[in-house]
């Protein structure tokens, strides 16, 4: 066991790790009574440290940072490229069978008898109707919800 | 989410995981602006602008440390740079040690010991100490609050603690060292002083 003081540096080594302290610290420690209350006054200050209430910035940052970065990038997902390559192969089919049958098409329309025709008039008219109605419905549904009073 | 993970969906456009970096580092973040800054509006100022170089720069982040340590870092020297705007220097030792210092002192400790191991006395010991404590660190130069948090409070290495203050390890022990030792004078001698 050493006789003279500790040096300052030991004694806080023993005040934060007494474990990992030499022997020699230790058993000075247990010996010397002025070493020992330094020691003792380093443990109590640092366990009040770290009881220390921890700061918090009293406004939201997560919130103002994100407001300044730029928006999400468009991430192209496989929905999107499925919806994509649907459309794409759609409008080439419509437009090679118009190119294609176009011919076929106009002696169909112009051999087309009357009463097909009215048929087809009457049904299209009907259904109009139909979808027409079912806006007017839903139109007003949507302003009976947002019609607060 | 790990480190990689959330870096990575960063940098692929997926900025709303950016917040969540934000909230696990925001403690760490704070603690530094804290012990820097004193103004409020500052640390405002400062707290963001140290999140915007971290997403500027995110695609240098080589993960050769926590993201945390990387953000730490970042933090530290945005402060630094400020505080070195406005000439503060970060070691500014304000008590000069003598004689009638180091003998008021021994008294204190003296005190402070008994205080601590008499129950009955002990609640009020320590609201009380809990008071000396926070004013002393606030009496310490910027860079040891700064230093005796990270290694105390947020419980980080030596090696984190000289990566994000960019110091070698050898001086951020030294600087440690320092820094509890004027602690411990700064709250005995302000002790003394709430005795007499």
């Amino acid at each position: 066991m050493t006789t003279k003081h500790l040096l300052e540096v030991e004694i806080q080594h023993y005040a934060i790790d007494k474990v990992s302290c030499g022997t020699q610290i230790t058993d000075h420690i247990h010996a010397c009574e002025a070493c020992r209350l330094k020691a003792e006054t380093y443990r109590i200050i640092l366990t009040e440290i770290k009881e220390q209430p921890k700061p918090v910035f009293d406004f939201n940052l997560t919130d103002l940072v994100m407001n300044q970065l730029p928006q999400p990038k468009h991430i192209a997902s496989f929905e999107n490229i499925v919806l994509y390559i649907t459309t794409v192969v759609s409008i080439l089919v419509t437009g090679f069978a118009i190119y294609f049958f176009s011919s076929f098409l106009s002696n169909a329309v112009i051999g087309i008898t009357p009463i097909v025709t009215y048929l087809v008039i009457t049904t299209l008219v009907g259904l109009l109707i139909f979808l027409g109605i079912d806006m007017f419905a839903n139109y007003k549904k949507q302003m009976k919800i947002l019609n607060f009073n | 989410m790990d480190d990689k993970e959330l870096v990575n969906c960063v940098l692929k456009g997926d900025t709303q995981v950016f917040a969540t970096i934000i909230k696990n580092t925001e403690g760490l973040v704070a603690q530094i602006v804290f012990q820097l800054l004193n103004n409020p509006e500052d640390r405002k100022d400062i707290a963001q602008d140290i999140y915007l170089k971290a997403y500027k720069n995110l695609q240098g982040f080589k993960f050769q440390s926590k993201l945390s340590t990387w953000i730490g870092q970042i933090a530290f020297n945005t402060c630094f740079n400020f505080l070195e705007k406005k000439k503060v220097t970060l070691l500014d030792n304000k008590l000069p040690e003598n004689e009638a210092n180091c003998s008021a002192l021994e008294i204190a400790a003296n005190r402070l010991i008994d205080l601590s191991n008499n129950e009955a006395e002990n609640r009020l010991f320590r609201s009380e100490l809990a008071e000396i404590v926070q004013a002393a660190i606030e009496f310490l130069p910027p860079l040891y609050k700064t230093l005796i948090t990270l290694f105390h409070y947020e419980e980080l290495s030596y090696e984190e603690i000289a990566e994000i203050t960019r110091l070698p390890i050898g001086t951020v022990k030294n600087y440690l060292f320092r820094a509890r030792k004027e602690l411990k004078e700064n709250i005995l001698l302000q002790y003394k002083k709430e005795e007499l």
